[in-house]
């Protein structure tokens, strides 16, 4: 059962790659700071399971879908740029 | 090559060209697309393309990786190359070389050849250094696949042990090898430890005389060790078995010996086993075993090992101190002439006895045996004969007892005998009885036949004594008063015997040095003339201060000191001191006075008094007629004509005589003419009844006697007016008592005599 408060992500890398690793971090920070408690985060590597990532029509790397609340969203890149990711997110009303 | 393939082969590079232009195009166009954001981009097929740079970093991130986990090893690695040269070294290998200075450059070694290091090391541990080039140049040239070997290094830091690995960089190529140093001093030094303390184990062992043997019961194989052989006497590697063993084995010890090894194996426990052999030499030796299974690994027992220790020398250490000790025992408690249980036997038994009768509410007697004159013997006859007779004694009293009873030496020709159990006081009687006779029965000592009889005190738990020290205290009081009876004869304990026993001991010891402390003194009562109450005399009264006890009455110890004759010399000082005394009041211009001083028999007895009396009267220049001597009507009667002609020489030089506590006694009044007497005192018995009727005509008669006898009467011990009211009508001259006055110091009489004081 999904709580529908809490937002599901799911990150796509390549190992320790230079971009993928700073998505991980920036959705960390993103997540701690505006969704404290109310986040999970699965990561996957296009390399371990490249089968996976074909299954969910992933085709870059760093690729961060949210499942869940709402319409699934998926954002490319390193997510540096926070105020993009919280729009796509639906969370620009907390980004004061 | 021909034209056109020549041709072709142009084509083809062309071709190559172009795709890899289009190639490096498209990754760029990629980049641009995704603002250098994206690591990797996959076809719809799901391969997986890299972007430019992301294969480079991944490659790093691989090295960076194993390059931390070769450095995270204490072990020092270093690669090398086929040369031999080092390529690259781990942060251990470089720590390693920094600390050793093993590379003059700060390189670690990095570029310079490992082998060539090796091949010219000189000194010690060089040849390690040779032996660990020649392995890697084994591995490097194929020879190997690999090389290992330890070594030894030595450094500021001690004693260190290291183990060389040296393998292929890649299997089966020569693409250079991999040195690595591990540092195994820990595990060596165990690996010392394990063979040292083995080492030492052996020894201990064979110091020790410990044999250990093991036996695999399979094979029926016993192993020994050096020390099993020594002790069974065989020589060392002999093939031995269970039955060959078996047959040293005391046939009767054999039984007990193999049902512990069967129940060693069966329960799987240790046992102990102690068992005779018979040694290859013949000798029989004491074993002692100990012996436990080992399980093997079907959980089975696969063999019995044990321990097999020489008790021989132990054993016989151990007779010979137990034989030394029985002596000893014996010793301990046995009297060495009569061979008697001696005193400390004696009071444990009766300590026995005490808690056994007291448990079962029984009696038990303690006979205190003393031979009569014993002392006359061994002065007589010499202490070789008294030890003999003592000896004969011993024999006879032994078989005059019961077994239960014990007998015992209690000390020079004193014996104890003790009876646990008595029933009826006449069993001790016939006991004692028995023990009576059987000393009296002729004892022949040497060529002399003897005739001695004892005397026996008997005490009874718990009547007299509630445990054995004052048994045989009481015990003793008993035999002093027996002896007192006379000779041949046993008396039971009276209370009254050890209290009295004990207070005169105390007082005679006392007596003796109260005259050398000066504790005795006298203190003067005055007479009073009851017409003119005017002090006509003094009566000397003898006082002891005891410094523990303070004053003790004269009723007490002067039948003491009488007993032991102590009152001649108290007697003679008490004369003394009265004389001194009034001529030093006579000195002081005092008037003259009566000195009345009281004599006891014992100084009659003496044949001399009556010149001691004198010679001390004329030495203080003290008129005869002034003294009076006060003795009591039982000194009269004992030896009435001595008595009389000592009296009345003294009465001839002119002193007195007194019959004190007149009235008490048993004198004849027909004797009293006999004697020269002066005065009669009138005991305080009949003063103290002088108002009754009876008393009245008592007193009158005593005071009319006197007068018709020519005799002076005083009243002793006047406490009233009343009584001196009385006593002075009756016809009584004189009197004494605390109404007039009590027994005062020499220098409060003095005062009093001085005012010249009279009562009334």
């Amino acid at each position: 059962m999904n709580d529908p408060d809490i937002f599901e992500f799911c990150l796509y890398v390549a190992d320790d790659t230079v971009n993928s690793s700073c998505a991980l971090a920036n959705l960390r920070a993103i997540c701690s700071r505006y969704l404290p408690e109310r986040h999970k985060i699965e990561l996957v590597d296009v390399f371990k399971e490249p089968g996976r990532a074909l299954e969910d029509r992933i085709f870059m790397t760093p690729t961060l879908v949210k499942l869940t609340p709402g319409r699934v969203a998926r954002i490319v890149g390193t997510l540096s740029q926070t105020s993009l990711v919280l729009e796509a997110l639906g969370l620009e009303g907390v980004a004061a | 090559m021909t034209q056109s393939e020549v041709a072709t082969y142009n084509s083809v590079e062309e071709e190559i060209a172009m795709l890899l232009e289009v190639l490096r195009e498209t990754g760029q166009r990629l980049e641009e697309l995704t603002a250098g954001e994206v690591d990797t981009a996959a076809d719809s097929d799901g391969r997986v393309l890299l972007l430019r740079g992301t294969r480079e970093q991944l490659k790093h991130n691989e090295v960076t990786r194993q390059a931390a986990i070769l450095n995270a090893l204490p072990a020092h690695i270093a690669l090398l190359d086929t040369d031999g040269t080092i390529l690259s070294v781990n942060d251990g290998w470089r720590l390693f070389a920094g600390e050793n200075s093993v590379y003059s450059d700060s390189r670690q070694g990095l570029g310079s050849n490992y082998l060539a290091v090796c091949d010219s090391a000189t000194g010690p541990g060089s040849q390690d250094a040779h032996v660990a080039a020649e392995g890697i140049r084994s591995v490097l040239s194929g020879r190997s696949q690999s090389f290992c070997f330890d070594y030894e290094c030595n450094s500021a830091a001690g004693k260190r042990w290291f183990e060389l690995t040296v393998t292929p960089l890649a299997k089966g190529s020569s693409k250079g090898v991999i040195v690595k140093h591990g540092n195994i001093t820990t595990s060596k030094r165990d690996q010392f430890d394990l063979v040292s303390l083995a080492e030492r184990l052996s020894l201990a062992t064979e110091i020790a005389k410990v044999g250990v043997w093991e036996w695999d019961l399979a094979s029926n194989v016993l192993t020994w060790d050096e020390t099993m052989y020594a002790i069974y006497g065989l020589p060392h590697g002999t093939p031995m078995s269970y039955e060959r063993w078996a047959a040293t084995v005391h046939p009767e010890d054999m039984c007990e010996v193999e049902t512990k090894l069967q129940r060693a194996i069966h329960q799987r426990s240790e046992e102990k086993a102690e068992f005779r052999i018979t040694a290859a030499d013949g000798a029989i030796r004491y074993i002692a075993a100990s012996e436990r299974a080992v399980v093997g690994e079907s959980d089975a027992v696969c063999r019995v090992i044990g321990v097999n220790v020489d008790m021989t020398e132990r054993r016989h250490a151990d007779e010979e101190l137990r034989r030394s000790q029985e002596i000893m025992t014996q010793q301990a408690e046995h009297d060495f002439l009569t061979g008697l249980p001696n005193q400390r036997v004696m009071r444990h038994r009766m300590e026995q006895a005490i808690s056994l009768a007291a448990r079962n509410q029984k009696h038990i007697a303690v006979l205190f045996l003393d031979i009569d004159g014993f002392k006359h013997i061994n002065d007589s006859l010499g202490h070789l004969v008294g030890d003999q007779l003592l000896q004969s004694i011993s024999r006879r009293l032994e078989e005059a007892i019961r077994a239960s009873d014990t007998l015992s030496r209690f000390g020079g020709d004193e014996f104890i005998v003790l009876l646990p159990e008595v029933d009826h006081p006449e069993a001790t009687t016939v006991a004692a009885a028995r023990l009576l006779e059987a000393v009296a029965e002729v004892h022949v000592v040497g060529q002399h036949e003897l005739h001695v009889s004892a005397c026996i005190g008997i005490s009874v738990y718990p009547d007299d004594g509630a445990d054995g020290e004052t048994l045989i205290k009481n015990a003793d009081a008993a035999m002093y008063s027996a002896k007192g009876s006379g000779i041949s004869s046993y008396r039971f304990f009276h209370s009254d015997m050890s209290v009295r026993a004990i207070e005169r001991q105390f007082l005679e010891q006392n007596l003796r040095l109260a005259m050398k402390r000066n504790e005795l003194s006298l203190h003067y009562q005055p007479k009073y003339d009851l017409k003119s109450r005017a002090i006509t005399g003094v009566e000397a009264l003898l006082r002891w201060n005891h410094p523990d006890r303070g004053p003790i009455s004269p009723a007490t110890f002067i039948p003491v000191a009488e007993a032991c004759g102590l009152i001649l010399p108290i007697g003679t000082w008490v004369l003394e001191e009265t004389c001194r005394q009034a001529r030093a009041w006579l000195d002081a211009g005092l008037p003259k006075i009566n000195l009345a001083v009281n004599v006891s028999e014992r100084q009659f007895q003496n044949e001399r008094f009556g010149e001691e009396v004198m010679a001390t009267l004329a030495r203080f220049r003290i008129d005869p007629e002034f003294l009076e001597l006060e003795v009591t009507e039982s000194l009269l009667m004992i030896t009435p004509e001595l008595t009389a002609s000592l009296l009345q020489s003294l009465r001839r030089k002119g002193v007195r005589v007194a019959i004190d506590d007149f009235g008490t006694g048993y004198s004849s009044l027909s004797y009293l003419h006999r004697f020269p007497i002066d005065t009669l005192k009138i005991d305080q018995s009949f003063v103290r009844l002088v108002g009754t009727p009876d008393g009245a005509s008592m007193v009158k008669a005593i005071v009319d006697m006197g007068r018709n006898l020519g005799m002076r009467t005083v009243a002793e011990g006047v406490e009233t007016s009343d009584e001196a009211t009385i006593l002075d009508s009756m016809g009584c001259e004189r009197a004494q008592g605390y109404y007039f006055s009590r027994p005062l110091t020499p220098e409060n009489l003095a005062a009093l005599l001085e005012a010249g004081a009279s009562l009334g």
